[in-house]
C-alpha cells in the first residue's frame, strides 16, 4: 500500500499550497473587493479609471424581456438556473463583442451584479430611477412625480440612499447615475416614447428636480466615496440649470439622439459644464420607416459614426476630450415597446416618433423612430434551452470591431487608422447573407405563421341511464379542429393578418358551450360552416391617415380617449361570441393626421359586440385635444341578437361633447353633455301620479344628460372624487369605464340623477377605497294595474314597461343606494394589481383585494326583455325585479410563494336578483382557484353552491345549481411558453346537482339530480 | 379649501363657457318629468271595423294595433285572467277584437289569435263587414300555420284544440252561430286545401297534408 506520506511529501505539498493561495488570492483580489472608480483630468481632457486602469466604457443598455412579456417582466424572478441561462447566453455575447460595461432599467440584485463582473468581466451601472415612472410617496403611488413636494424629496432621497448603502461594496459596481431623462418627465405625458421637447417650458420645475438631484448626490458620496456619481439627463435640455446644481458631480450622463453626429454636444458640454460625458443612451433604430423594412446597414452605419466621433473626442485627440464613453441603446429588440400592453407577440412596425438626425429614413411631419428595433441584436425564437436567441446585426458586427481599439492608446493615428480599417462593406454584405438566409422569410409578404390542432374527447351523463324521452342519458363525443395563422405585408404600408378555422368535428357538453357548437347549430343564432374565417385586420398607414379594417378581433373603448359616456364599447371577449357564432367586432376605422388630426371615424355592421349597423365621429381638438366631440349613429337594425340573452336592439343617436381641465395640479376634472335619443321625441309612454295614470310623449329634454367628475388629491395619501349623471328618460349612453374593480350599479341606461363620491386611500402598501352611489329615477317603474271596464269607458290601468314596446324602461338604471369598501394589498405596483392581464403578470409574493358592495333597490324595475330566438324576436318576462337589498363579496388573491409557483384564488359570495327573469335576491357561493408549477403543470378547481350557470342567460333566466363542481388538469408541453401559446393536454371532471331550479333541459322534472362530464383534450400549437 | 377649488375652476373662461352652458342645458332636460295627460278613462271605439289601420292588423306578428288610436287596450294588461274579465264585459265586438289583437301582440299565442280572428267574424255576423270577413279568414289561417298545436280550455279546464274550431268555423260555422265566411263549403275546404290542410267530416278534425 503508498503511503500518503509518499504521495504528498512536504515539498509538493508547499508548492500545491503556494499555488492555491495565490489563486485563491487573486481571484479574492479580482472577486471580493468593490473597485475603486474615478474620474482623471488633464490638459488633454478626462478619463474614467477602474482601479487606477484606463476604462473608457463600452457599454451596452442591456435588458431581457421575452416575445409576448412587457415592462413588467422580472427576470430576477425566475428561476436561478434559468437567470444563469439567460446571463451566460447574453453577457457571453457581450464578451466576445469586447462590451464592458452594461446599464439596466431593472435593478439587478447584487448576487447578479457580482456574478456578471466574476464570470463575464462586465461592470454594471447602478441606474435608481428616481421617481421617473412613479413614485409611492406617503404610501401613494403617485404616477407623476412632483419634485417641489417635500415628502416627494424626502421619500426619493432615502430610497437612493438606501441602494447606495446596498450596492457600495459589490463587485462589479462600476457607478450610480440617477434617473431617466427625468427633465423628459416634465412635459411628457405618458411613459411611452414621445418626440423630443423642444426649448425649456418648464424651468421652474426643472429647479426642483436638479437640485434634488443635487442634495441626493452630495448625501451618496458621504456613503460611497469609491463610485462616481451622475444623473441620466435628456440631452443636454436645462444645461444652465445643470451647470447650477453639478459641482459635485463626478461626470453628467446624457441620453443623446441625434443621428449620426453628437453635433455640438461635446462643445457645449465643455462650454457650460467642467465635466466629462457618458453617454447613457444613444445609437439607432434598424427598421426604415421610409422604405418599411429592416435596415441593418443604417443602423450600423449611424453606430460606427457616433463612435468614431466619441473616440475623436476622447482624452488625447486634441478635441474637448471630454467624452468617457457610453452605452448603446440597445441589447436586444423589445417587441414591447410600442403600445406596451398589445401585440406583445408581435414585432410592430410602427414608428411612433420623429428625429429629423436620422436622415436616411426621414420626411418632414412623419415618424420615422420604431421603438421596437432598436437592438443590435434581434430578438429571436426560443432556444432549445427556453431563452430567447439573439440574434446579432450588422451593428454588433461593427461595435464588435470598433470595441477591440482602445481609444487612449498612446499613438492617436492608430486608433483613427483602425477605426478607418473596418470593412463595413464587408460587414454589409455578411449582414445580408445573414439576413437572407435567417431573417427573410419573418419579413415575406405573405406567411403562415402559426395555428394549432385540437381534438377533444367528452363524456357526458346524467344521474340516470335514459332520458324523460327514454333515450341514452349517457353521451360520448369527439371534436376535432384547427386554425391556421396568416400573415400578410404586401407593401411598406399595408399589413394584416388573419385566421383561418377548420371545424371537421365538434364536441358536445352539458356543462359549457363550445365553439364548434356552431356546426350542430345548438345554442347559436345561426349555423356554421366546416372552414370559416375566423378573424381578419389589416391596416394601411399613409401620410395622411391611417385605415383599419378589423373582423373578430379585440378592440377597445375610447373612455380614455375622449369618450366620457362610454359609447364605443369594448369588445375583448371573443371565447364568449364563439359560442354564439358572432363575429364583432366588424367594420373599418378612420384615423386623420395632419391636417385631419383629431379625427376618427369608425363604422360597420357590428363595431363592437351587439351594436346595430353603426357610424361613429370623434374629433379631438384644443391643447392636447381636451375637447372631445362624438356623434354615434346607428345606420340599421341588426337583424339577428349576437347572443343567446342579448336584445336586437332598437336604433340609437347619440352626439356628445366633453371637455378635460386639469385646474391645478394634482386635480382633474371632465365635463360632458350629450343628446340621445332623439328619434323617440313624440313617443308615447304612461306613468302613474298622484293615482293617475298619465300618457305622455318623449320631449327634447328627455334627450339631455349630462356628466361630470372631479379628481383630486385630498391629501398626500388621499385621492378622492366626485361625480354627477343627470340623464333625460331616453338619454341612454354607453358602457362608464369602471374605477379599478367597483361593483357599483352603474347603468348606461338614462332617465336618472346619479351622484358618486370616493376616494383612495393608502397607507403602506394597502388602499382603501370606500365609494357610494346615490341614484334616483325621474320617471319611476310603472306599477302592473289591471283594467277594468266600467259601464261605457275602459279604466285601461297601467303595464309595466319594457323597452320593445316603450321609449323606455326602468331596469339596471332603478333608484338605488349603494355602499362599497374596497382593501387592496399590492406591494408591487409596477405589476398593477387592476390591469387586466393582472393574473399573468403580478409578481408579489402575496397580492389580494377584498370588497364588499351593498345596494338598497327601493323600487321595483320595469319587465326586461329577452331574445326569444325561436320567434326571433325580442319578447319581455311580463314583470319587473321586485324591490331588493342585495349584496357582493368579491375577493382575489395572488400568490407567488416562490420562483415558478403561482396561484390565483377568487372567492364570491352575493344576494342577488337575476338579470331578466323577476325573482327576489337569493344567496350563492363561489371560490375559484388556479395553480401553475414550474409554468407545465395547471391545476384548477371550482366550486359553487346555489350559483348561477356560467352563461349570462342562466343568470337571465335564473338557472341555479344547488353545487357545482370542476377539477382540472393541464400540462403545457412547450417550455418557456404561456398557456395560451403551448401545447397542452388536460383532463377536466365536472359535476352538477340538479332542482327545480335549474335548467330542465337537464333537471326534467325531477327525473335527474345530478349530471357529470369528463372532458379531455389536446392541443398541439406550431 | 373646496372655495380656493372652486375659484380655480371658475378662472378658466373655457372651462365656464362649456360648463355653463353644458349645465344650463341639462339642468333643463334633467328635472322631474311633470308633462303628460291624466288618462283614467277610455272610451270603447263604436260601430264596426270601417278601415284597417294597416294591412294586417289583428294578423299573425303584426304589431300596428297598440298604435291604432281607436284601440281602447293599447296600454292595458291584456294576458294573463284579465282578458277574460275584459272580454266578459267589452261592450262591443269590435272591442273585443282589439282586446285579442292587443293581448296576441303582448303574448302570441293560438288563443289570442283564434279570438282575434272569431271577433272579426262576428263583426262579419253582425253588419256583413267585408273588411272583418277578410281579414277573419288571415287570422284563422295563423292558428293553424302557426299554431297548430295550440289549445284552449273551458272554464272546467277541459283543453280544446283550436285547429278543429277553426276548421269548424270554415266548414260549419253556424255551429257556432256563425255566417260562412265563404260563398259556400266547398270554397272553404277548397282553401283550407290550398294551404296545406284536409278536414275530416267523420271526426270533425284537420290534419296537415304532409303529416
Amino acid at each position: 500500500m503508498v503511503s500518503l506520506r509518499n504521495i504528498f511529501s512536504f515539498r509538493k505539498l508547499s508548492v500545491v499550497l503556494a499555488v492555491a493561495m495565490c489563486v485563491f488570492l487573486s481571484n479574492a483580489a479580482f472577486a471580493k473587493s468593490p473597485q475603486k472608480v474615478t474620474t482623471y483630468q488633464d490638459t488633454k481632457g478626462w478619463k474614467l479609471k477602474v482601479d487606477g486602469n484606463d476604462f473608457y466604457i463600452k457599454g451596452m443598455v442591456w435588458g431581457y424581456t421575452p416575445r409576448g412579456e412587457n415592462y413588467t417582466f422580472n427576470l430576477w424572478s425566475q428561476p436561478e438556473a434559468k437567470i444563469r441561462k439567460v446571463l451566460d447566453y447574453d453577457f457571453g455575447l457581450m464578451k466576445k463583442a469586447n462590451i464592458n460595461a452594461i446599464r439596466a432599467f431593472s435593478t439587478i440584485p447584487v448576487k447578479w451584479v457580482t456574478y456578471i463582473y466574476e464570470k463575464h468581466g462586465i461592470m454594471t451601472a447602478i441606474n435608481p430611477l428616481m421617481g421617473r415612472y412613479g413614485a409611492s410617496i406617503g404610501g401613494t403611488w403617485r404616477p407623476n412625480t412632483d419634485y417641489s413636494d417635500p415628502l416627494t424629496r424626502k421619500t426619493l432621497k432615502e430610497e437612493v440612499l438606501k441602494d447606495v448603502r446596498k450596492y457600495k461594496d459589490v463587485p462589479g459596481v462600476l457607478m450610480f447615475a440617477l434617473g431617466n431623462e427625468s427633465n423628459y418627465g416634465l412635459s411628457w405625458k405618458s411613459f411611452e416614447i414621445e418626440n423630443l421637447p423642444v426649448g425649456e417650458q418648464n424651468k421652474k420645475r426643472a429647479e426642483f428636480l436638479y437640485s434634488l438631484f443635487n442634495e441626493v448626490i452630495v448625501e451618496s458620496k458621504k456613503i460611497d466615496p469609491n463610485h462616481p456619481f451622475t444623473i441620466v439627463n435628456g440631452d443636454l435640455q436645462y444645461i444652465d440649470i445643470i451647470a447650477k446644481y453639478s459641482k459635485n458631480w463626478d461626470f453628467l450622463g446624457t441620453n443623446a439622439y441625434r443621428g449620426i453626429s453628437f453635433t455640438d454636444l461635446w462643445s457645449k458640454a465643455k462650454s457650460k459644464l467642467d465635466l466629462p460625458i457618458a453617454l447613457f443612451e444613444f445609437g439607432s433604430d434598424a427598421f426604415n420607416a421610409k422604405k418599411y423594412t429592416e435596415d441593418q446597414t443604417a443602423q450600423g452605419t449611424y453606430l460606427k459614426g457616433q463612435w468614431d466621433e466619441m473616440y475623436s473626442k476622447s482624452y488625447g485627440h486634441g478635441q474637448e476630450g471630454n467624452s468617457i464613453g457610453g452605452f448603446v441603446f440597445q441589447w436586444r429588440d423589445e417587441w414591447w415597446k410600442f403600445k406596451q400592453t398589445e401585440n406583445l407577440d408581435k414585432h410592430d412596425r410602427n414608428a411612433s416618433w420623429s428625429n429629423g438626425g436620422y436622415q436616411s429614413d426621414f420626411i418632414a411631419g412623419q415618424n420615422n423612430m420604431n421603438e421596437e428595433w432598436w437592438g443590435i441584436t434581434r430578438l429571436g425564437p426560443l432556444g432549445a434551452d427556453g431563452i430567447h436567441t439573439a440574434e446579432p446585426r450588422m451593428a454588433y458586427d461593427v461595435l464588435t470591431q470598433v470595441w477591440k481599439i482602445n481609444p487612449y492608446a498612446a499613438n492617436k493615428a492608430s486608433v483613427a487608422q483602425a477605426l478607418r480599417s473596418i470593412d463595413m462593406k464587408a460587414l454589409a454584405a455578411k449582414s445580408e447573407k445573414r439576413y437572407s438566409q435567417q431573417i427573410a422569410k419573418e419579413n415575406a409578404k405573405f406567411k403562415v405563421v402559426g395555428g394549432n390542432v385540437k381534438v377533444d374527447l367528452r363524456g357526458t351523463a346524467l344521474s340516470d341511464r335514459r332520458d324523460i324521452n327514454g333515450d341514452s342519458a349517457i353521451n360520448y363525443s369527439h371534436g376535432l379542429m384547427g386554425n391556421i395563422d396568416f400573415e400578410f405585408q404586401p407593401t411598406r404600408n399595408l399589413e394584416g393578418n388573419f385566421t383561418v378555422n377548420i371545424a371537421v368535428d365538434a364536441a358536445e357538453s352539458n356543462f359549457e358551450k363550445l365553439y364548434g357548437d356552431r356546426l350542430n347549430n345548438d345554442g347559436l343564432t345561426n349555423g356554421g360552416d366546416n372552414v370559416e374565417l375566423y378573424d381578419f385586420e389589416v391596416s394601411f398607414t399613409s401620410e395622411g391617415y391611417d385605415l383599419f379594417g378589423f373582423y373578430h378581433v379585440p378592440r377597445y373603448h375610447w373612455g380614455d380617449k375622449g369618450d366620457f359616456f362610454g359609447l364605443l364599447r369594448e369588445t375583448t371577449d371573443m371565447e364568449g361570441q364563439d359560442i354564439w357564432n358572432s363575429k364583432a367586432p366588424f367594420g373599418a376605422e378612420f384615423v386623420g393626421k395632419k391636417g385631419l388630426d383629431g379625427l376618427t371615424i369608425v363604422a360597420g355592421p357590428e363595431i363592437y359586440w351587439g351594436a346595430n349597423p353603426k357610424a361613429m365621429l370623434k374629433y379631438q381638438f384644443g391643447k392636447d385635444k381636451q375637447f372631445s366631440f362624438i356623434h354615434s349613429e346607428d345606420l340599421s337594425v341588426s337583424e339577428e341578437s349576437g347572443t343567446g340573452t342579448q336584445v336586437k336592439g332598437k336604433k340609437a343617436r347619440q352626439t356628445t361633447l366633453q371637455a378635460n381641465f386639469q385646474p391645478r395640479p394634482g386635480m382633474d376634472f371632465r365635463i360632458g353633455g350629450m343628446i340621445s335619443g332623439t328619434h323617440k321625441i313624440g313617443e308615447k309612454y304612461d306613468r302613474v301620479h298622484n293615482g293617475d295614470i298619465v300618457e305622455a310623449k318623449v320631449e327634447w329634454r328627455d334627450t339631455l344628460a349630462l356628466k361630470a367628475k372631479l379628481d383630486w388629491d385630498a391629501a398626500s395619501n388621499i385621492r378622492a372624487y366626485t361625480a354627477i349623471n343627470f340623464a333625460g328618460v331616453v338619454a341612454d349612453s354607453g358602457d362608464p369605464v369602471r374605477d379599478q374593480a367597483t361593483q357599483l350599479p352603474y347603468s348606461s341606461l338614462g332617465n336618472k340623477r346619479e351622484f358618486e363620491l370616493g376616494m383612495h386611500v393608502n397607507r403602506g402598501l394597502y388602499t382603501i377605497s370606500p365609494r357610494l352611489l346615490y341614484r334616483d329615477n325621474i320617471v319611476d317603474a310603472n306599477p302592473i294595474i289591471n283594467a277594468v271596464t266600467v259601464g261605457t269607458v275602459l279604466s285601461p290601468g297601467i303595464d309595466v314597461r319594457n323597452t320593445e314596446d316603450d321609449p323606455f324602461a326602468v331596469l339596471g338604471n332603478r333608484a338605488a343606494q349603494s355602499a362599497e369598501i374596497y382593501l387592496t394589498y399590492d406591494p408591487t405596483p409596477g405589476t398593477y394589481f387592476y390591469n387586466w392581464d393582472n393574473d399573468l403578470r403580478e409578481d408579489a409574493k402575496f397580492a389580494f383585494n377584498v370588497g364588499l358592495t351593498a345596494t338598497h333597490y327601493d323600487q321595483a324595475t320595469d319587465a326586461a326583455v329577452f331574445y326569444f330566438k325561436d320567434g326571433e324576436r325580442n319578447a319581455t318576462f311580463g314583470a319587473g325585479q321586485p324591490a331588493a337589498d342585495v349584496w357582493l363579496l368579491k375577493s382575489k388573491m395572488v400568490f407567488n410563494p416562490r420562483a415558478r409557483l403561482k396561484s390565483v384564488v377568487n372567492i364570491e359570495a352575493g344576494k342577488q336578483q337575476p338579470s331578466g327573469k323577476p325573482a327576489a335576491a337569493s344567496e350563492y357561493y363561489s371560490l375559484q382557484g388556479k395553480l401553475i408549477l414550474n409554468n407545465e403543470h395547471i391545476f384548477s378547481a371550482t366550486v359553487k353552491k346555489d350559483a348561477w350557470g356560467s352563461y349570462d342567460y342562466e343568470r337571465q333566466f335564473n338557472l341555479k345549481y344547488p353545487e357545482h363542481l370542476e377539477l382540472s388538469y393541464t400540462k403545457l408541453l412547450n417550455k418557456g411558453v404561456s398557456e395560451s401559446k403551448s401545447s397542452k393536454v388536460g383532463i377536466k371532471a365536472l359535476y352538477r346537482s340538479l332542482d327545480e331550479n335549474s335548467d330542465n333541459k337537464y333537471y326534467q322534472d325531477g327525473a335527474h339530480d345530478h349530471m357529470v362530464e369528463i372532458q379531455t383534450f389536446l392541443e398541439y400549437k406550431f | 379649501m373646496m372655495k380656493n377649488l372652486l375659484n380655480q375652476l371658475i378662472k378658466s373662461k373655457t372651462c365656464n363657457a362649456i360648463a355653463v352652458s353644458v349645465l344650463l342645458v341639462s339642468i333643463a332636460g334633467c328635472g322631474a318629468s311633470d308633462h303628460g295627460q291624466v288618462e283614467n278613462t277610455v272610451a270603447f271605439p263604436t260601430g264596426t271595423l270601417a278601415s284597417l289601420y294597416c294591412d294586417d292588423i289583428g294578423v299573425g306578428e303584426e304589431t300596428c294595433v297598440l298604435d291604432d288610436p281607436a284601440n281602447p287596450y293599447a296600454r292595458s294588461v291584456v294576458v294573463g285572467d284579465a282578458k277574460w274579465d275584459l272580454n266578459d264585459f267589452a261592450p262591443s265586438t269590435l272591442s273585443k277584437f282589439y282586446l285579442w289583437a292587443t293581448a296576441h301582440v303582448r303574448d302570441p299565442q293560438g288563443e289570442n289569435q283564434f279570438f282575434a280572428a272569431d271577433s272579426l267574424h262576428r263583426m262579419f255576423l253582425e253588419d256583413s263587414n267585408a273588411l272583418a270577413q277578410e281579414q277573419a279568414k288571415r287570422a284563422y289561417r295563423v292558428v293553424l300555420d302557426d299554431f297548430f298545436g295550440s289549445v284552449t280550455f273551458d272554464v272546467s279546464e277541459n283543453s280544446f284544440l283550436l285547429r278543429n274550431w277553426v276548421a269548424d268555423r270554415f266548414v260549419s260555422p253556424s255551429n257556432a252561430s256563425l255566417p260562412l265566411l265563404y260563398d259556400n263549403q266547398s270554397l272553404a275546404l277548397q282553401a283550407l286545401d290550398d294551404w296545406g290542410y284536409l278536414y275530416d267530416f267523420n271526426t270533425s278534425t284537420i290534419s296537415r297534408k304532409t303529416d
